[in-house]
């Protein structure tokens, strides 16, 4: 299907990227509206979970907080040790499998309302630089200018405020992973007694402000690889921001006068919906991966038609079946009950793991190096440990009980391990020479409080054993 | 697959160059940024390049690796004035007790009068009692008889501390596990590091031992 738009050829407007690739900084215009308030109200609702988490307390630990030097994880109330990383498999696959079915559905919403780069970006730097330099008309013209005494005082104090911002953020976002009370103690203390967290510390807030400060939509057209995906999750039923061209087309400025000239459209071109663009594209090109979703062009839009007197919608948030007036399938897409088929399987799958994550582990080992047997005075002996995991919040007593089999010594037949902690408990299998046999076994049971016990079992090794003899 | 018929110029993508399929290539510049940032790894590359591989000033990461593991099992050199300095500091002696209770007591019992291990507190030793022998017993472990080394795992400072704990409770003589190995004599010549085991087996349970061990190469 080859529809070609007229396209705006005008010099004030292109694209984030020049033609010979150098940068165009797009300065969007203000905008108000339904979906602009909605989106500022979720915004704020963010930064406040965001900037809240660390602070929230929940079982005497903060809410998040993914303690990678111990190893230990804590979200919401819940402890993860590193054996349990796997279950993250099912929180990567789960968010991203979420992420496709909403992109399915409503499309690049995640863009618009919830990724960190647009509650920043546009909730929090563009209102910074909106305050200090003024509307777009402003911008433009000071930028194009010389730097005058106004301008230097400006482009200061705006860069000034993104390093602060982002040297902020930095902290932040480092007290998920160090904890807010060793983050206020490493503030109050010398760089160079932390280096390694100052050192992550000054280059998160660099490559925050130079994201904030300079990078911005270029992130999202070109680093971020779920705009390229998206072609793949949206059909002709998802529902994106589009241009309504039966409705619209041929656009021109609208004359009154002129009754005889050809009937135009309900488009009058203002150039509205491409002045407030925070990635500078005209949504009259059609669906562009480009498009982050944020719904300005629709607010811009809806107001340039109130005003004009049409009704509102010539850019809306319809499906491409809906804005091309074919028959729309809404939720009734064979795709849609296939994605709800997976998400089952998922959830299936997440629950049965979820329930297998024990509080403590316990392991047989042969100590590393060590020989596999040894005889002496006609009696053979393997050394091995238990490595017992105490994966829950509290201290733990755990008891090594043998069990039938080979005769074991157990010199420490109870451990009480304090919470994450881990231990190689020594044992050693002591039996006759006569009796060391093919199949005979290492059993014990680890046993502790209020949960099942775990019967560990090895083969007993030794010259009878294993066919190592030949003495 | 064949070239376009006729060069089209899209409005929005330029000159079309290629044409797939119905898929359309234009051959447009790329960002700077995104240029430059290529450019930055090719330097970065030869730079990295000389440094690894071609002049080795650095170490590459495994190698990184195990002299970090050496450095931290075997802690520079050890002498046996070192140990003494650390042997008569109440703090590392301290320290050393606490480690003791956690690692050792498992075998050595918490009395260190032996139980699977051997009774440390009297003036009997296996692999030599004297410091260093003591020092590197500790730290390369005897594996064949179920002694791990806890060079790797605890490291250098540890072993020290360790070590002064075990010199302080040495000719306590706790009543305990019977002596194994000889008599150590402070005031004769010094022992030497640790006994081979092999060549100069100290009891006969050793000599089994080493006999088992060397069947057991031979027949794997």
């Amino acid at each position: 299907m080859q529809r070609s738009l007229p396209v705006l050829q005008d010099d004030e407007i292109r694209s984030s990227i020049n033609k010979d690739g150098s940068r165009n900084h797009v300065h969007p215009a203000d905008v108000s509206g339904r979906f602009t308030r909605s989106r500022y109200v979720v915004f704020a609702v963010l930064i406040v979970v965001y900037l809240a988490l660390p602070f929230i307390q929940i079982g005497g630990r903060p809410a998040v907080f993914l303690d990678v030097v111990s190893r230990r994880f804590y979200l919401f109330g819940a402890a993860f040790n590193a054996q349990d990383f796997w279950l993250v498999f099912f929180l990567l696959t789960g968010l991203a499998f979420v992420l496709i079915v909403l992109t399915t559905m409503f499309g690049r919403v995640w863009c618009g309302y919830a990724c960190p780069q647009t509650v920043f970006l546009e909730g929090v730097y563009r209102r910074v630089e909106r305050f200090v330099e003024g509307p777009r008309a402003q911008r433009l013209k000071r930028n194009a200018g010389p730097w005058t005494r106004d301008k230097v005082l400006r482009k200061t104090a705006k860069h000034l405020s993104f390093a602060l911002l982002a040297i902020f953020m930095s902290h932040f976002f480092l007290s998920y992973f160090v904890s807010l009370p060793s983050l206020m103690e490493m503030i109050g203390n010398s760089p160079s007694a932390h280096p390694e967290a100052f050192a992550w510390m000054f280059v998160m807030s660099v490559v925050l402000y130079g994201n904030f400060a300079w990078f911005r939509e270029q992130l999202c057209m070109i680093i971020c690889p779920y705009g390229r995906l998206q072609s793949t999750m949206t059909d002709r039923d998802t529902l994106v921001v589009g241009y309504d061209a039966l409705r619209g087309e041929p656009r021109g400025k609208k004359r009154k006068q002129s009754k005889d000239a050809a009937p135009k459209g309900d488009c009058i071109d203002c150039g509205r919906c491409v002045h407030v663009c925070p990635t500078g594209i005209d949504i009259r090109n059609g669906l562009q991966l480009e498009c982050v979703g944020c719904f300005a062009c629709i607010d811009a839009c809806d107001t340039v038609m109130d005003k004009i007197g049409k009704p509102r919608g010539l850019v809306r948030y319809d499906s491409l079946n809906g804005l091309e007036g074919s028959a729309k399938k809404g939720l009734l897409r064979p795709r849609l009950g296939l994605y709800l088929g997976v998400l089952t399987a998922w959830a299936i799958g997440m629950t049965v793991a979820l329930q297998s994550h024990d509080v403590y582990e316990a392991n047989l080992l042969r100590p590393p190096g060590g020989v596999p047997f040894v005889v002496r005075d006609g009696v053979v002996q393997n050394t091995v440990q238990v490595h017992v995991v105490n994966k829950a919040d509290a201290p733990r007593t755990f008891t090594l009980v043998a069990e039938d089999g080979a005769a074991l010594v157990l010199p420490m037949p109870e451990v009480t391990l304090p919470a994450g902690q881990s231990m190689h408990v020594p044992l050693l299998a002591r039996v006759p020479e006569a009796v060391s046999t093919e199949g005979l076994e290492i059993r014990l049971q680890v046993r502790t409080e209020g949960e099942p016990p775990k019967t560990l079992r090895a083969p007993f090794l030794g010259p009878g054993a294993g066919g190592t003899s030949e003495r | 697959m064949a070239e376009p018929k006729e060069k089209r110029v899209d409005a929005i993508q330029g000159e079309i160059i290629h044409v797939y399929d119905g898929i359309e290539e234009a051959d447009n510049a790329l960002p700077l940024w995104w240029l430059w940032t290529f450019y930055g790894a090719i330097a970065f590359a030869v730079v990295y390049w000389f440094n690894y591989h071609e002049f080795e000033v650095s170490p590459l990461p495994g190698e990184a690796y195990t002299m970090a593991l050496q450095e931290r099992s075997a802690g520079g050199e050890v002498s046996e004035e070192l140990l003494a300095t650390i042997a008569a500091d109440p703090a590392a002696m301290a320290e050393g007790q606490t480690l003791f209770a956690t690692h050792c007591v498992a075998c050595h019992e918490a009395n260190a009068a032996g139980n699977i291990g051997p009774n440390l507190t009297d003036g009997y030793w296996l692999h030599g009692g004297g410091i260093l022998a003591i020092h590197d017993t500790i730290r390369d472990g005897v594996l064949a008889n179920g002694m791990p080394a806890w060079g790797p795992t605890l490291g250098a400072t540890s072993i020290q501390q360790l070590t002064a704990y075990l010199v302080s409770i040495r000719d306590t003589n706790v009543e305990g596990k019977e002596p194994q190995g000889e008599l150590y004599d402070p005031d004769g010549e010094p022992a030497e590091a640790e006994a081979d085991e092999t060549a100069a087996p100290s009891d006969e349970g050793e000599t089994a031992q080493a006999e088992t061990l060397a069947s057991d190469r031979s027949g794997a």
